[in-house]
């Protein structure tokens, strides 16, 4: 080799990049490059001075490995090997080495040593440490949630599901994958879906919300699902990824139903009783003048009879009309009947949560119910009566306090609800601090269409009168100007059905 | 005797036809529009009562509760737009006479204004006489009324003597004395007598 030559390697040799070693048989250093000096902070010198050097800035906890590792490279001489370790630097940093190890042999085949490069890795290792935990947080959160998660690829079949699969489809991630994701739609739902996925398709959507029903393949069960669907377009706008979060809101729904039903309930018998209130009140006002009719046409008739002169025709007519007024005031009383709501459907209940849900399904205006306190006695046992008129009552002088207590902006509303239980009477008291009743009203307001409020019909009280009356019971009020009304609902307790 | 048939009822157009009518068999009638109005002219006097269940302020039902509270036997009738079942039997529970629906058979509403008035006359007679029988028997002397108590249990002149440590003619002279303060004929119209406040006292 000339010196020229000898020269070039050297100056390649000094200027690599990597930590490159020349190491002879026993494992002493022939050449080391100075760029060792970059990666562990010491010279290359003191490597050459030190053969043990690398063990000792080795990683304790990596040592034995390394040992190991240089053991093994001279006893299987024609071995490659590689080993990535952790060195401590002259400034005590932390360092990854990969070590590459290969056998060098003069050009008569003997044996020389080996040349290793140990390259630093550290940024590497760090990129890889931090890539791992993002993919153990995104396990997590995959795995460790409720809701559904899914990925479905351009042909429309799932890529990836969660565990939550098993629960809503009936089968496990692994079954999952590769079948349409449409086949779990419940099929009522199927072609809606489609037609909105095709919509959001079109429009390029990137992300939308959506509610349907899956079903589970093995039990039938129906799921209403809520879903946050992110969709991926290549370049040329065609969809290539769906990722879909669901949460099963089935028992909100069903829930919310319940609520629905029972409010119509509520209002249906509302108008029904509205209906039977206005009957009853018509068939009372035209059934007065009816009975006067009837008991004069009847004593004219008798004094008719006793004259001396008799009347065949003025006996007859005045017969005849009270005849015909009775017939008019008994289908008066099929009317009434017809309409009236004497039909009680008795169960037995826990008042004080009969009045909380009363409220709780009245859609008072929120910033009311907030004034309305319960005082509750907890010791009531279950009382015998029709809940949802019961609950009409509730509703309808609540809303009374309600409105009484608007009226003046001064005064902040207050509203008591309180149960007691007195004699075996149920005692239901309603008190507001509204501007109250002049007294002068006190007898009429539980009059039908009576009312000061210009859009109501003025039935609310007569109805409620009416059904405590029909449970047996009183209701009566009480006022004073400017402090407030009070309402006491009397029903007797221990009647059964 | 007075009796008055006091009608109650909040329209007063049909105060007026019952006022016409009742009258017609001779009967005095007042007429009221409410519960309260009545009370106050009302002061406990002989007759009966016609009521119309529902009305404004107090109700029929509530009337006849409170005249029941004070004591007063005074026979009600009520009269109502529309007799439900547990109404009528509430008013009938509480001693109502009877219940009528609107409008009603005048000829059978007068009949039971009838009896009522009779059934009012009887215990006003009945309350007399008892009356009278306790002022007779709280004019006799404490020996007397010590024969008395003998003689209505039974006992003989002789035991009554031996009980009270008195001579059997001293026993005579109380027991002719009792006799002639109560008005009474014989032993058995004087029992008679004592039953009728005994049954009243209790």
């Amino acid at each position: 080799m000339s010196e020229k030559n000898e020269t070039s390697y050297r100056t390649i040799a000094d200027f690599a990049y990597d930590w490159e070693l020349l190491i002879d048989q026993d494992g002493k250093p022939i050449y080391v490059s100075p760029s060792c000096e970059r990666i562990t902070g010491y010279s290359a010198k003191k490597f050459y001075k030190d053969p043990a050097l690398l063990k000792k800035i080795t990683h304790p906890k990596d040592l034995e490995r390394l040992s190991q590792h240089i053991q093994d490279c001279i006893i299987n001489e024609k071995q490659h090997k590689n080993i990535e370790f952790m060195i401590i630097s002259a400034t005590g940093q932390q360092k990854w080495i990969e070590s590459r190890c290969q056998p060098v042999f003069k050009s008569d085949g003997s044996y020389l040593g080996r040349r290793v490069c140990h390259r630093d890795i550290t940024e590497r290792k760090q990129i890889e440490n931090s890539l791992r935990k993002s993919e153990q947080l995104y396990r997590e959160f995959v795995e460790g949630t409720d809701n559904l998660i899914t990925q479905v690829n351009d042909q429309g079949t799932f890529t990836h599901v969660n565990h939550t699969a098993k629960k809503i489809f009936g089968y496990n991630p692994e079954e999952c994958i590769g079948r349409p994701a449409f086949d779990f739609i419940y099929p009522e739902d199927r072609e809606s879906t489609i037609t909105a996925f095709n919509g959001w398709v079109k429009n390029k959507l990137q992300s939308t919300t959506y509610e349907n029903r899956q079903q589970n393949q093995r039990t039938s069960q129906v799921s209403t699902m809520l879903w946050t669907i992110n969709l991926h377009y290549d370049e040329h706008g065609n969809i290539t990824i769906i990722n879909g979060i669901a949460r099963d809101i089935t028992e909100l729904r069903k829930a919310e139903e319940q609520l629905r039903l029972h409010q119509q309930q509520l209002k249906r018998i509302e108008q029904l009783s509205s209906m039977g209130e206005l009957t009853s009140t018509l068939a009372h006002q035209l059934n007065q003048p009816l009975t006067i009719i009837s008991s004069y046409a009847q004593e004219s008739n008798r004094r008719l009879k006793n004259l001396r002169e008799q009347q065949p025709d003025l006996t007859d007519a005045m017969e005849k009309i009270a005849i015909h007024s009775n017939r008019a005031g008994e289908i008066l009383h099929r009317m009434r009947d017809f309409f009236s709501m004497k039909q009680l459907q008795k169960t037995p209940e826990d008042i004080n949560l009969l009045i909380k849900d009363s409220i709780r399904l009245a859609e008072f205006d929120c910033s009311a119910t907030k004034f309305i306190t319960f005082d509750f006695d907890r010791s009531i046992p279950l009382v015998f009566c029709d809940k949802i008129q019961i609950e009409q009552v509730i509703t309808n002088i609540v809303q009374n306090a309600i409105d009484a207590t608007q009226t003046n902006s001064n005064k902040t509303p207050k509203i008591i609800i309180k149960t007691a239980i007195n004699n075996g009477i149920l005692e239901i008291i309603i008190t507001d601090n509204g501007p109250g009743i002049e007294k002068s009203m006190l007898n009429n307001i539980f009059e039908p269409f009576f009312t000061t409020k210009p859009k109501e019909m003025g039935m609310g009280l007569a109805i409620s009168r009416s059904i405590i009356e029909a449970h047996d019971g009183q209701i009566s009020v009480s006022s004073e100007a400017g402090k407030g009304t009070q309402f006491k609902l009397k029903i007797k307790m221990g009647n059964k059905p | 005797m007075n009796q008055t048939v006091f009608v109650v009822d909040d329209d007063p157009e049909i105060g007026k036809m019952l006022s016409w009518l009742i009258k017609s068999i001779g009967a005095t009638v007042e007429i009221y529009t409410s519960g309260e109005e009545f009370l106050e002219a009302y002061q406990g006097r002989q007759g009966c009562l016609i009521l119309d269940v529902r009305m404004k302020g107090m109700s029929g039902l509530r009337l006849q509760e409170l005249l029941q509270e004070r004591g007063d036997t005074i026979p009600v009738i009520f009269i109502s737009g529309h007799g439900d079942i547990p109404m009528t039997v509430r008013a009938m529970k509480n001693g109502a006479k009877d219940f009528f629906t609107k409008p009603f058979n005048n000829q059978l509403l007068l009949d039971t204004v009838q009896q009522a008035l009779e059934q009012n006359s009887k215990q006003y007679q009945e309350q007399l006489t008892k009356d009278k029988i306790k002022t007779q028997i709280d004019s006799l002397t404490s020996r007397e009324q010590e024969v008395l108590n003998f003689i209505t249990k039974g006992k003989l002149n002789k035991v009554i003597a031996q009980e009270l440590g008195i001579s059997l003619s001293t026993v005579e002279t109380h027991r002719a004395k009792v006799m002639e303060k109560l008005q009474a004929n014989s032993l058995a119209e004087l029992v008679q007598k004592i039953l009728l406040v005994q049954d009243y006292s209790q």
